[in-house]
């Protein structure tokens, strides 16, 4: 990406592996029709090709166990600096398997106090604060995360000091972010604010908690769907389900 | 040998309006109240204390790692160990309540408790026992040594080789696997034990 044509605008996605491999340019086209505002798209992946890819670090590699942690190449971007060429302040964050319904301008144009993260509003927040000393049923969900350069820089600071021990202690990254950086218990307090309901849904979970819960269900009037489907990992069902296996998010994607 | 705690009227008192108070305002942690005062529970923290008498271990400044709602080992250390302060370092918010009221007797003169995860945020106090009962949820205890050099307590650890639970993600084989994980140099006691909900526990003791 030429220097000049930066804009103060970063959108950002991280992809290891070949799961994903033909996602990077779905997402990137459905930025193009959905972003009104001036952007610069990054790609951080394991196999750099493309002229948005940027190769991703590999130094927390050596703490990964199977199944622990295992997303944790997405904390990286945190570290502005680990990554000089990307110039803008502005940054959002967004899986791959993801549907844009609306203007991703939205996502710039909020108030950045704090940083922003998906507060999953079909989780019934009590069955969270039953099992967060079981380190899980969380209610976050780092699919789409907003901030600014410096914003994040704790988080990632904090993994790499305690690396050892985080990767040994939290499955996922959502996990970890509510146990150190979201109060269930007092919400307006936390480090993160969340997305306010009517943002983002789920595809496989539903919307909100408990009076819209149907799942698999479009609503085309919310900015962004998610495809998270962690039950279904765990039970190892439908797991390889890709989005374009779905019809009606084929059409849409 | 110490068999029972000893229900006085006062803990009656806390432990009879801390059920009703958890139902009413914190009733997702109801059950885990339950599930912390099970026969095996109390078997355990019995345990605890009775090897502790049996070594002529007297502490004054107990700290609880990961100590949950800390109602059964609190009194026990008081009544038969006078134990003169006891702090439970807990993650969980409502742990930590809870724990303040069932032990609300002790509150701001014996007991206290602190929300901190403590493999990874040292500790500032003093002690001259640390009891981690609960070791099978938790980054093994070399951390919390290397956090706290300048600690020299005696070591009560527990652990247990049942691994079909999610959230135990330290699981041992026996108690000699369990003291090298605190890289104790000398163990005072190691042995096993089949509670009455069929789980094998693990406990060592030590410097």
């Amino acid at each position: 990406m030429k220097q000049e044509s930066l804009s103060q605008n970063n959108i950002v996605c991280v992809k290891w592996g070949t799961k994903y491999d033909d996602y990077v340019e779905k997402l990137k086209n459905q930025i193009t029709k959905n972003c009104s505002v001036p952007f610069n798209f990054y790609c951080l992946t394991d196999n750099p090709k493309n002229d948005y890819d940027i190769e991703l670090p590999k130094h927390w590699d050596k703490h990964f166990k199977p199944n622990m942690f295992w997303a944790y190449r997405k904390l990286y971007i945190f570290n502005e600096d680990l990554f000089p060429q990307i110039k803008g302040d502005n940054f959002l964050y967004l899986d791959l398997d993801i549907l844009i319904h609306k203007d991703l301008k939205y996502f710039f144009d909020l108030d950045m106090k704090k940083p922003h993260i998906v507060r999953g509003w079909w989780n019934d927040i009590t069955n969270s604060k039953k099992n967060y000393g079981k380190i899980k049923s969380t209610p976050l969900n780092s699919s789409v995360v907003r901030w600014n350069r410096g914003q994040l820089k704790s988080i990632y600071s904090h993994v790499n000091k305690n690396a050892e021990v985080i990767f040994f202690t939290y499955k996922t990254i959502d996990n970890y972010y509510n146990h150190f950086f979201y109060n269930m218990w007092n919400e307006e307090d936390s480090f993160f604010n969340t997305f306010p309901k009517g943002d983002i849904y789920s595809w496989y979970k539903g919307n909100i908690f408990p009076n819209d819960m149907n799942l698999k269900q479009l609503r085309p009037d919310y900015k962004v769907c998610l495809f998270n489907n962690s039950a279904a990992i765990n039970d190892n069902k439908e797991n390889n389900e890709h989005m374009q296996d779905i019809k009606e998010i084929d059409r849409l994607w | 040998m110490v068999e029972y705690i000893k229900f006085t009227p006062e803990m009656s008192n806390n432990w009879s309006r801390s059920w009703a108070e958890t139902q009413k305002q914190r009733p997702w942690a109801f059950n885990r109240l339950l599930d912390a005062s099970t026969n095996s529970q109390l078997q355990s923290k019995l345990w605890i204390v009775n090897e502790l008498i049996n070594l002529n271990i007297k502490p004054n400044r107990v700290a609880l790692l990961g100590g949950w709602f800390a109602h059964l080992i609190t009194p026990l250390l008081v009544d038969e160990l006078n134990v003169k302060s006891i702090i439970n370092y807990e993650i969980d918010e409502d742990a930590k309540m809870i724990s303040y009221k069932l032990n609300r007797r002790y509150k701001n003169t014996i007991y206290k408790a602190n929300k901190k995860n403590i493999m990874i945020n040292e500790i500032e106090n003093n002690f001259d026992l640390v009891i981690n009962s609960s070791c099978e949820h938790m980054f093994p205890m070399r951390k919390f040594r290397e956090l706290n050099p300048r600690l020299k307590p005696i070591y009560v650890l527990q652990s247990t080789n049942e691994t079909k639970y999610d959230d135990h993600i330290n699981c041992v084989n026996s108690p000699e696997e369990l003291a090298n994980q605190v890289v104790l140099e000398n163990v005072l006691y190691s042995g096993s034990k089949i509670l009455d909900n069929g789980m094998t526990r693990f406990m060592v003791i030590g410097k």
